[in-house]
């Protein structure tokens, strides 16, 4: 009981509490005097106030690495029976946390990653509206939904077969990049404004 | 049927029927410029596809052994993206990961159905979106500054919605 009052406060912040106790479950802090060390470790000024207590990349608890090269010297089925263990002892925030940092490993901005005429293919399948909104999402979709033959392709499917005019539209120029490439998309605006 | 070894990038050898294999048009060439014989016991390097992803492939070459060849693309015709065959579409729920690799696959072994679908699914997760809901969807980071997305916003503007 001594212990746990004394990490109280120090740990006056709920889920660092929790994960020290979750630490020492894992047998990574198991008597008193390495939990007092925290208190003072790395601190130019002896004791820390608790805010700087805070785990960060660079001011990580110091039993991490210990815990992490522990982690690495398993094989991969102990790591798994380790992932597995450890999911069931955080509680539902920190497992959706989890979910967050690994869900964008998930993902896929297929359109800036896969080869030019592969994304093209894929744009070719979005119709005129989509292909404006897809082109806000950032620099390099902004270019690819602004390819001249993609959108000679919507000009024919909307029967806009006028040959379009060379100069290049002038809406709406802000900050330092080109205006629309695209004469054929140009035409199909321009189209779309007469209608 | 005589049968071909495939072999994934990883060194996985794979047991596929000749003509469910030469659903993939790189695979198809490579036989008839080889001149393989069917009785011998070669084996198709295939260096750009995992085993994970070949195996994919596969499964998806098996169930469309029969399919009769695809037409011609109409270019006339405004692309659909609505005919997704249920089993198809639930061959495809996958991670975006998993799907990226398959359209790279597809691509290199030349299967025009699987291409096509992949790029659907794809086309499909974008439709109907705002551009921050498309930035959500594939972890895109906007790369503009604010002049910039005003520009690109005016620019891209539908006139209908006014």
């Amino acid at each position: 009981m001594q212990v746990l009052k004394q990490v109280n406060v120090i740990y006056h912040d709920q889920i660092q509490f929790r994960l020290h106790l979750q630490l020492r479950a894992l047998g990574h802090i198991s008597t008193p005097s390495q939990l007092l060390t925290v208190s003072s470790a790395g601190s130019p000024l002896g004791r820390r106030t608790p805010r700087s207590l805070i785990p960060t990349r660079d001011n990580p608890p110091p039993e991490l690495q210990q815990w992490l090269s522990q982690f690495q010297r398993w094989s991969h089925a102990e790591r798994l029976l380790a992932v597995d263990r450890l999911i069931e002892h955080c509680e539902p925030t920190q497992v959706r946390h989890m979910m967050k940092v690994i869900e964008p490993q998930f993902q896929r901005d297929f359109i800036s990653l896969l080869p030019r005429e592969l994304a093209l293919q894929v744009l070719s399948y979005l119709d005129p509206k989509d292909l404006l909104r897809a082109a806000q999402t950032c620099r390099s979709w902004r270019f690819l939904c602004d390819d001249n033959l993609l959108w000679k392709e919507k000009c024919r499917q909307a029967q806009i077969l006028t040959e379009p005019r060379t100069d290049r539209p002038r809406r709406g120029r802000a900050g330092n990049m080109p205006p629309i490439a695209s004469p054929w998309k140009a035409a199909y605006m321009r189209q779309h404004i007469v209608k | 049927m005589p049968n071909i070894k495939l072999q994934s990038s990883d060194s996985e050898i794979f047991d596929v029927d000749v003509e469910i294999a030469k659903c993939s048009v790189t695979i198809k060439t490579m036989l008839e410029d080889l001149g393989m014989d069917e009785d011998e016991e070669e084996v198709v390097p295939l260096p750009n596809v995992n085993s994970a992803i070949l195996k994919k492939v596969i499964q998806w070459a098996t169930y469309h052994k029969d399919d009769p060849p695809l037409p011609e693309d109409d270019e006339n015709k405004e692309k659909r993206t609505d005919d997704i065959s249920s089993w198809d579409a639930d061959f495809l729920k996958v991670d975006q990961g998993t799907l990226f690799e398959l359209i790279l696959a597809a691509n290199y072994l030349d299967i025009k159905g699987l291409l096509d679908v992949t790029c659907k699914t794809v086309a499909n997760m974008i439709k109907g979106k705002s551009p921050e809901e498309i930035r959500k969807t594939f972890n895109i980071k906007n790369d503009f500054t604010a002049a910039e997305e005003e520009q690109v916003r005016k620019e891209n503007e539908w006139c209908e919605e006014k």
